[in-house]
């Protein structure tokens, strides 16, 4: 069930002060999982850890139920399952040419020529850039490379693909089909994704679980919904509601609308809205009635 | 993306082979240079500059402007051979006195000058065919096979940051013009002294993150990839063939 499981991991970068603190998080199989916090909350450096790029000071981390190992071997398979995409593709991608830069991570792996080609052609397909191949990485748009860059982890075919801050520097359009795409690469490949983010708004649209990290330790772990009906501990970590669900609950403590205060979407906004209605529109009189105090 | 670097992806031929593209243009380089002939140079100027604008699908108003970047650096340089110090005043086709000799050009410092030109720019239309019509991406695949590793995964990451840090250095002058940083020339010299630093330091930092990223994507110390799909060209090596040797006669027949 849980593909990821940290218990109690800490780490300290060179200068001594704690990134770290008793981390930890179970990680669902199969499910989107957002990472939220501040600026310097240790979202980065937990993905890091995870992919033993960076070793844990103490606590472990285990995949798929066995240990991870920090020896040589170990790392190479834990960096072909968990897969990071970074915050800015200009980091990542290193190759100006496209195909060569998604081909990278799957020339260690022992695989025929022909296998390669055949890897990169679906994984290009997979992410819609199929009209960029050609072209010189430094032609494309920020958010083609961002493209490029998932396609580079995709080809890998891991199990675990974490996104730093994916939404972060594109245009309303750009974060959707971002976003969508992960949802797609979820649903389809059955790959674990997991974001961080300071998009409160996108939290309920995308994601099943939310882990909260504030000062490099975990605040709190659960779903959005259950995040959502606890305003003060996210105002206490420099987070918000989603604007949806503020509003809700606006319109239910202020204006003592009958509306349920953790619609967190467009959707479940809709359908509490319309509900309310149709409950007033049988109950009779319009206008004042739809006070919950009077219903 | 700019200058050449942007026509070499747009050409029509950029999808073939590298090596077939460098063999058409050194063959007919080599031959142009090794006749020294007007005749051999006028016909690869002509050959060239067809391969490039046909082929290639150059604009001709863009291949004129790139053709008169080296035209004003050896205009400069066959001016000086053309114009001598000239003792026989009667064999001179033009002359003038300056500090008490004569200078001026004769018949053979002309044709010298003529014949200098001619295969200068003959051997810059081979060059420019191959620069305009091989991208980056492709000749680096192509040194790959021939030199050592390390030389090419090195041009490949200097070629990819270029652009990463000329952007950089863009956006930093771009903030500092907006803030008056190039008013006046000691604000302009603090300005580029600032902009220099900070591009450096950037970069350093820019060092760390890759390093991460490629840590994380399984580098181990060797940047092996696949090499994009190459079609090679029938139409191109036929050419070579043809070019090189009617020119190779031509230039025989007006030895004899």
């Amino acid at each position: 069930m849980n593909i990821i499981e940290i218990s109690d991991l800490c780490f300290s970068y060179e200068d001594g002060a704690p990134a770290l603190k008793n981390v930890s998080m179970s990680i669902k199989r199969g499910k989107t999982t957002a990472i939220l916090g501040g600026n310097g909350a240790g979202k980065s450096t937990l993905f890091l850890n995870l992919n033993g790029v960076l070793t844990p000071k103490s606590g472990r981390v285990f995949f798929e139920g066995k240990e991870v190992s920090y020896s040589k071997s170990g790392l190479t398979e834990i960096r072909r399952k968990i897969g990071i995409v970074f915050q800015d593709p200009d980091d990542q991608l290193f190759s100006s040419s496209v195909v060569k830069d998604i081909s990278f991570g799957l020339m260690k792996l022992g695989l025929s020529e022909d296998e390669i080609r055949r890897r990169v052609e679906l994984v290009v397909k997979q992410t819609g850039i199929e009209s960029i191949v050609g072209k010189p990485t430094h032609a494309l748009s920020f958010g083609q490379k961002k493209r490029v860059a998932i396609a580079g982890i995709l080809v890998m075919e891991p199990s675990v693909i974490i996104l730093d801050e994916p939404t972060a520097g594109l245009d309303p359009q750009g974060v959707s089909e971002i976003l969508n795409l992960l949802d797609e690469i979820k649903q389809r490949l059955g790959i674990t994704v997991i974001i961080s983010t300071h998009d409160i708004d996108l939290v309920p649209l995308y994601c099943d679980e939310v882990y909260v990290l504030d000062g490099g330790s975990v605040i709190f772990g659960g779903t959005p919904e259950s995040l959502f009906s606890r305003p003060d501990l996210l105002r206490a970590h420099n987070l918000r509601l989603p604007r949806i669900t503020h509003l809700m609950s606006i319109l239910r403590s202020r204006d003592s609308l009958d509306l349920d205060s953790t619609a967190s979407t467009i959707s479940q906004a809709r359908k509490t809205i319309k509900h309310l209605f149709e409950e007033n529109r049988r109950g009779g009189a319009p206008g004042e009635d739809m006070r919950k105090d009077k219903v | 993306m700019s200058g050449i670097d942007k026509h070499a992806y747009q050409s029509k031929i950029s999808g073939v082979k590298a090596s077939s593209k460098l063999l058409f243009s050194v063959c007919l380089m080599l031959i142009c240079l090794a006749f020294s002939s007007n005749a051999i140079s006028l016909l690869t100027i002509a050959v060239m500059s067809a391969a490039t604008l046909f082929l290639g699908g150059c604009r001709p108003s863009k291949y004129l402007e790139l053709m008169l970047v080296p035209f004003a650096f050896l205009i400069t340089g066959v001016v000086t051979i053309v114009i001598n110090k000239i003792t026989d005043t009667g064999a001179a086709l033009f002359y003038f006195r300056l500090f008490g000799s004569y200078f001026g050009i004769s018949r053979q410092s002309l044709s010298l000058g003529v014949n200098l030109l001619l295969k200068s720019l003959g051997a810059v239309s081979c060059l420019y065919f191959f620069s305009l019509n091989t991208p980056m991406n492709s000749f680096l695949s192509l040194l790959r096979r021939r030199t050592p590793g390390v030389f090419v995964e090195l041009m490949e990451l200097i070629y990819r940051f270029i652009f990463i840090i000329w952007d950089e250095a863009q956006r930093i002058r771009t903030a500092q013009a907006s803030r008056l940083g190039y008013k006046g020339l000691k604000n302009s010299m603090a300005s580029l002294g600032e902009l220099v630093t900070t591009v450096f330091i950037r970069a350093l930092r820019r060092v760390d993150r890759i390093s991460l990223a490629l840590d994380s994507r399984g580098f181990e110390g060797n940047f092996d990839y696949l090499a994009e799909k190459e079609e090679p060209s029938l139409l191109l090596t036929g050419l070579t063939v043809l070019a090189a040797v009617s020119f190779t006669a031509i230039g025989l027949i007006e030895r004899l």
